[in-house]
C-alpha cells in the first residue's frame, strides 16, 4: 500500500501539516487564553477600566498569535505543494519540516500570552501608565517570537531544499534531526522570553519610574533565553548542509537523529530555566532600583549556569555527528 | 466594547492604508502579483482581526485559565481556517504571489508595533 514514493511522500507531507498546525494551535491558544484569564481577573479588579483592559487584551492576542499564523503558512504549504519528487528524502524533508514547525510554535505561543496577561492586570493596578505597559508588552512579545521564526525558517530550507542525489541512508535521519533540533528547542526559549516579558509589564505597573532599566534588563534576559534554540538552529544547519556518506548501517542514521533530539530536549529546560533567572531580575529591579547592576551580572551568571546543560546537549550532538 | 470597536477601526484603516500604498509600490515596480497578495492577505488579516475582537466578549465569560484557553483553542482553530484561504488562494492562482499574502496576514501586527512603538514614541518626544 505504501510502497509508492509519491504517496509517501504525500503520506509525510500530510501528517507534518497535520502536526505544525495542530501543536501551533495549541501554543497560541495557551497563550491567547492566559492573556483572557489575566484580563477576567483585572476586570474584576476594576470593572470601570474594562475598556482599556479589553483593548490591551485584543492588541497582546493579535501579537501572541504571531507564531500560530507561522504554522499556519508551513501547514498550507506542506499540503499544497507540488511534490513531484522521486526521492524518498523530500519525504523526511516535508515531516521534518512540520515536525519543526509545530513544536517552534508552541514555546512562542505560550510565551507571548505572559506579557499580554501580566499588561492586562498592571493596567488594572496603574491605569496611568496603559501607553508604556502597552509599549513594552508588544516588545516583549515581538522579542518572543524569534525562536519561532527561527523554526519557521528551518521549515522552509527542509521545504525547498536541493535534494540531489544525496544518498537515503543516513541523509533522512539528519533532515528529520534537523526539524527536530530547531523546532523543540525553541519552546524553552520561547517560554523563557515570555517570562521576562511577563515580569518587566508586572514590574511597570508596581514602579513606572523603572521603565528604562526594567525594559533594558528585559531585553537583555530575553536575548540569553534565546540561546538554547540557536544552538538548536547550529546542530539544524550542520544536520541539513553537511554531507553523510551513504551507510547501509542503522547506526549512522541513528547518531544523526539522536543528534537533532539531543539538542532539541536539551534546549528546552534552559531556556525555560534562563526565562526564570531573567524574570526574578527584572522583578527585583522595580523594587530595589539601587541595585539594577549587581541584578544584572547575578542574572547574567545564573543563565550562563543554567546554559551549561544546553551546552552539554549541543556537544553531544556534535559528538554525534561528527564522531560516531 | 466601544473601545474594542474604535482599536479595531484605527489598527485595521491603518493596515488598509498601508496595503493600498504597498500595493501601488509594487505597481509601478511592474510586481503585480506580489502586490495583489499583500492586498488580499492584508484583506484577511484585518478580517481575523475583527473576528477575534468580536469573540472576544465569549472568552471573558470564562472564570478559569484553562477554559478561557479552551476558548481560545476553538476561535484560533476557526480564524485560521479564516486565514487559510487566501494561502490557498495564491496557491491555486498564480497572478497572486504566495510571499505577498504571507506578508500581508502580519499587517495588522506589524500596524500594532508600528503605531505604539513608533508613533507613540514620536508622540512622546514632541511633547518633551
Amino acid at each position: 500500500m505504501f510502497t509508492d514514493v509519491a504517496t509517501i511522500i504525500k503520506l509525510a507531507s500530510f501528517g507534518g501539516a497535520g502536526i505544525c498546525i495542530g501543536l501551533g494551535a495549541i501554543g497560541a491558544a495557551v497563550g491567547e487564553g492566559y492573556t483572557a484569564g489575566m484580563a477576567n481577573l483585572s476586570i474584576s479588579h476594576k470593572p470601570e477600566r474594562s475598556g482599556d483592559i479589553m483593548k490591551n487584551m485584543l492588541v497582546g492576542q493579535a501579537v501572541a498569535e504571531s507564531a500560530g499564523i507561522f504554522a499556519l503558512v508551513i501547514a498550507i504549504v506542506l499540503i499544497f505543494m507540488d511534490a513531484s519528487s522521486t526521492n524518498l528524502l523530500t519525504a523526511a524533508a516535508l515531516f521534518g519540516a512540520g515536525i519543526c514547525m509545530g513544536f517552534g510554535a508552541i514555546g512562542s505561543g505560550i510565551g507571548s500570552g505572559y506579557p499580554g496577561g501580566e499588561a492586562c492586570l498592571g493596567l488594572s493596578r496603574q491605569p496611568s501608565v496603559s501607553n508604556r505597559l502597552m509599549t513594552n508588552m508588544l516588545i516583549g512579545s515581538a522579542v518572543c517570537q524569534t525562536p519561532a521564526i527561527f523554526s519557521m525558517v528551518v521549515s522552509l530550507m527542509l521545504i525547498f531544499k536541493n535534494i540531489g542525489d544525496l544518498p537515503l541512508a543516513p541523509t533522512w535521519a539528519a533532515l528529520l534531526g534537523a526539524g527536530i533540533s530547531t523546532g523543540v528547542a525553541a519552546i524553552g526559549s520561547g517560554m523563557g522570553g515570555g517570562m521576562t516579558a511577563g515580569a518587566s509589564c508586572e514590574s511597570i505597573a508596581r514602579n513606572p519610574e523603572t521603565l528604562g532599566r526594567v525594559t533594558t534588563t528585559m531585553l537583555v534576559g530575553q536575548a540569553v533565553s534565546q540561546t538554547p534554540s540557536i544552538f538548536g538552529l547550529l546542530v539544524s544547519f550542520i544536520l541539513m548542509f553537511k554531507t553523510f556518506p551513504e551507510s547501509s548501517t542503522l547506526s549512522a542514521a541513528m547518531a544523526l537523529l539522536g543528534a537533532g533530539i539531543c539538542m532539541g530536549f536539551g534546549g528546552i529546560g534552559p531556556g525555560i530555566g534562563n526565562g526564570m533567572t531573567a524574570q526574578g531580575a527584572v522583578k527585583w529591579v522595580s523594587r530595589n532600583i539601587e541595585a539594577a547592576g549587581e541584578l544584572m551580572r547575578t542574572m547574567l551568571v545564573g543563565q550562563a549556569v543554567s546554559q551549561s546543560t544546553a551546552i552539554y546537549a549541543m556537544v553531544i550532538s556534535l559528538v554525534l555527528v561528527f564522531v560516531v | 466594547m466601544e473601545e474594542i470597536k474604535q482599536t479595531q477601526k484605527k489598527y485595521c484603516s491603518q493596515a488598509m492604508f498601508f496595503a493600498i500604498a504597498m500595493f501601488i509600490v509594487f505597481l509601478l515596480l511592474g510586481e503585480k502579483a506580489i502586490g495583489k497578495g499583500f492586498l488580499l492577505g492584508t484583506l484577511f488579516s484585518v478580517i481575523n482581526f475583527v473576528v477575534m475582537g468580536q469573540l472576544m466578549p465569549l472568552y471573558l465569560g470564562k472564570k478559569t485559565h484553562s477554559k478561557a484557553s479552551a476558548f481560545a483553542l476553538v476561535s484560533i482553530l476557526l480564524r485560521f481556517a479564516i486565514l487559510a484561504v487566501p494561502l490557498v488562494i495564491s496557491l491555486k492562482i498564480s497572478s497572486i504571489h504566495f510571499i505577498g499574502v504571507v506578508i500581508g496576514l502580519f499587517t495588522v501586527q506589524l500596524a500594532i508595533l508600528f503605531d505604539q512603538i513608533i508613533i507613540n514614541r514620536l508622540h512622546i518626544m514632541r511633547k518633551a
